[in-house]
């Protein structure tokens, strides 16, 4: 290996990551060209294809490689939070109605477009602009660019990287949910555990809030797509041999690597104007359902995603690039990149659970930009495969459970809901309290969920 | 004949034929056996797809994610695969197909599981004796 390979878990989550492919792949990528610190796997991490889910691993910016599939298909998949002026008790009485309306209101599925089609040159603006052509279309105002990753644009994207066939891919997908893992819940705060970090980031209990889990689509999905293509074929040229081909990966410097940094940008800012669009619509209809549409953004974070960032690694200030795939930014109190009131906190960082169990809001530390490069876990992490967990229960039956923890729920697909239950999935609790542990972000309040809407 | 092993988080295709044109065949039905019911598409509309690629493993790649980008960008879905070839010149391998099916219609296609790619995660084509075997594993 050319760096150590390093696993954030306890015992019982060891004993889950030992079942898969993780350690083989958390050990292939400390193999990789020009890797710095170490090869990281946060404790929901879980077997993927060549990197593993929940990974983070930095290259040096001038020796180091990029790695597509250390990104991961869905470019700048993340997760988004709003705050609601309502309580649980204003809320409560009104939820099945208020689910209702956002799952007609939200496209969501495994169908292919929504309400929104772009012609060709929009399609360009939202992929160089990101958030901030959904704000000139009035989805927004500049104070939610304040509260989003990178203020909602990458600055290094170009549209002309990404090709035609992606852009096809994404034309009509603007502003939909998803499948999968992909939702949209409405929770309620459950538990302070940091009340300056709670009050900074505008929660409190009781409140009700929304989470918002969504990706760059097709268009991201091709993306990467094209990328591994490119750089499969560039690899030997660069004499670089890896062990799988999904790390295909190829020096940062080179065309390739710069292509491909600039139309995952693109992705990336397609994704930040999806989560835009959602929240637009989400405003919408708590302000026809419950009266009021004020919810501003706590913020929202990316979990598959290459960063350059700066780190004091050996001493020396060094410029890497942080590939996180399915693991999420956590940067600590002092750094300028924070929107105003919470660089004297941290940023926040968003874990959801799975379906029906809870989510977490943390704040970033000082330790994770020493251990980690300012990188988190992401979310529950799954333990069993979909087929696993499709035979283990049947729809009505995660209705009923989902029902029993007093959840309504709304879902397109039947299949989902069987591959998405809380059984197939670690426990959220038991990752974060890893997280809270070793001190990489601290815990700061924990949120309960009472309705969820799913492709 | 296919068949789904299982991953963690994603799905794999394992896929066991007497011809290379076979295996593809069958790769592309348990693809699209994922992501829509195939009982209920009709051969309606012909397409022809013709593509290279360096390698047999990178041909097989290509081939199925081009199914997916027509069914992702226009709602194609595949049922029917015919005349096709896989051939070889000098470092280039070619699949030939004519491909037929329909564009989907949510009041006949039952969607399943959305695929966003097929992956090159121990992507082999193995030949044993008469009988050519392969693995795709694709992200859901």
């Amino acid at each position: 290996m050319n760096v150590d390979a390093i696993i954030y878990a306890d015992r019982t989550l060891f004993e889950s990551i030992q079942k898969d492919e993780t350690l083989e792949q958390v050990v292939n990528v400390a193999m990789l060209p020009g890797l710095v610190g170490a090869s990281i796997a946060m404790p929901d991490a879980h077997q993927g294809y060549g990197f593993c889910i929940g990974g983070v691993a930095a290259s040096d910016i001038h020796d180091g490689v990029v790695s597509a599939g250390g990104v991961g298909f869905d470019i700048n998949c993340g997760v988004r939070l709003l705050a609601s002026p309502f309580s649980i008790k204003e809320v409560k009485p009104k939820i099945r109605e208020l689910i209702e309306v956002l799952f007609r209101q939200i496209p969501t599925g495994a169908g292919r477009s929504g309400k929104i089609s772009l012609s060709a040159s929009q399609l360009e603006s939202v992929l160089n602009e990101g958030m901030n052509w959904t704000i000139k279309k009035n989805y927004g105002t500049d104070r939610d660019l304040e509260y989003v990753e990178e203020n909602g644009k990458m600055k290094d994207a170009d549209s002309t990287n990404v090709s035609e066939r992606a852009k096809q891919r994404g034309k009509d997908q603007l502003g939909t949910l998803g499948s999968g893992n992909h939702f949209l819940e409405v929770q309620v705060v459950e538990e302070i555990f940091d009340d300056d970090c709670a009050d900074a980031f505008g929660l409190a209990q009781d409140q009700v809030v929304v989470l918002i889990h969504s990706g760059s689509r097709g268009l991201g999905h091709q993306v990467c797509t094209d990328a591994l293509q490119s750089m499969d074929a560039a690899m030997k040229k660069y004499n670089i041999v890896v062990r799988d081909r999904q790390l295909a990966c190829v020096p940062i410097s080179s065309r390739e690597g710069q292509d491909y940094l600039h139309a995952m940008s693109a992705a990336a800012n397609f994704a930040f104007a999806n989560r835009q669009c959602i929240t637009h619509w989400t405003r919408h209809v708590f302000g026809t359902v419950l009266g009021n549409g004020q919810l501003p953004i706590v913020y929202d974070v990316c979990h598959n995603m290459a960063k350059r960032e700066r780190y004091t690694i050996g001493g020396a200030e060094r410029e890497v690039l942080v590939h996180r795939k399915g693991a999420t930014r956590a940067f600590a109190k002092g750094n300028p990149v924070l929107s105003g009131k919470y660089i004297a906190h941290g940023q926040p960082v968003l874990i959801p659970g799975s379906m029906g169990t809870y989510s977490y809001v943390l704040v970033g530390k000082e330790l994770a930009m020493q251990e980690t490069f300012g990188s988190c876990c992401h979310g529950a992490g799954r333990a069993k495969s979909r087929t696993k967990a499709k035979q283990e229960t049947t729809t009505d039956q995660v209705l009923r459970d989902l029902e029993h923890r007093g959840v309504v729920a709304r879902a397109q697909s039947r299949v989902g809901l069987t591959e998405e239950n809380p059984g197939a999935y670690k426990d959220v609790s038991a990752v974060v309290e890893v997280v809270h542990q070793s001190g990489i972000a601290w815990k700061v309040a924990k949120l309960k969920p009472i309705g969820v809407i799913k492709g | 004949m296919y068949s789904y092993i299982e991953h963690t988080a994603d799905v794999g295709i394992e896929v066991e034929a007497q011809s290379l044109e076979e295996l593809f065949h069958h790769a592309a039905d348990g693809l699209i056996a994922l992501f829509v019911d195939p009982s209920g598409v009709r051969p309606r509309d012909e397409r022809f797809v013709s593509l290279t690629a360096s390698d047999l493993e990178s041909l097989l790649f290509k081939w199925l994610n081009e199914i997916l980008f027509r069914y992702d960008s226009d709602g194609f879905i595949p049922c029917l695969f015919q005349d096709m070839t896989i051939t070889s010149r000098t470092d280039e391998y070619t699949i030939q197909a004519k491909v037929t099916g329909e564009q989907f219609d949510p009041t006949r296609h039952e969607t399943r599981t959305y695929v966003k790619a097929v992956t090159f995660h121990n992507l082999e084509i193995k030949t044993d004796r008469d009988a050519f075997r392969s693995q795709i594993f694709v992200d859901v």
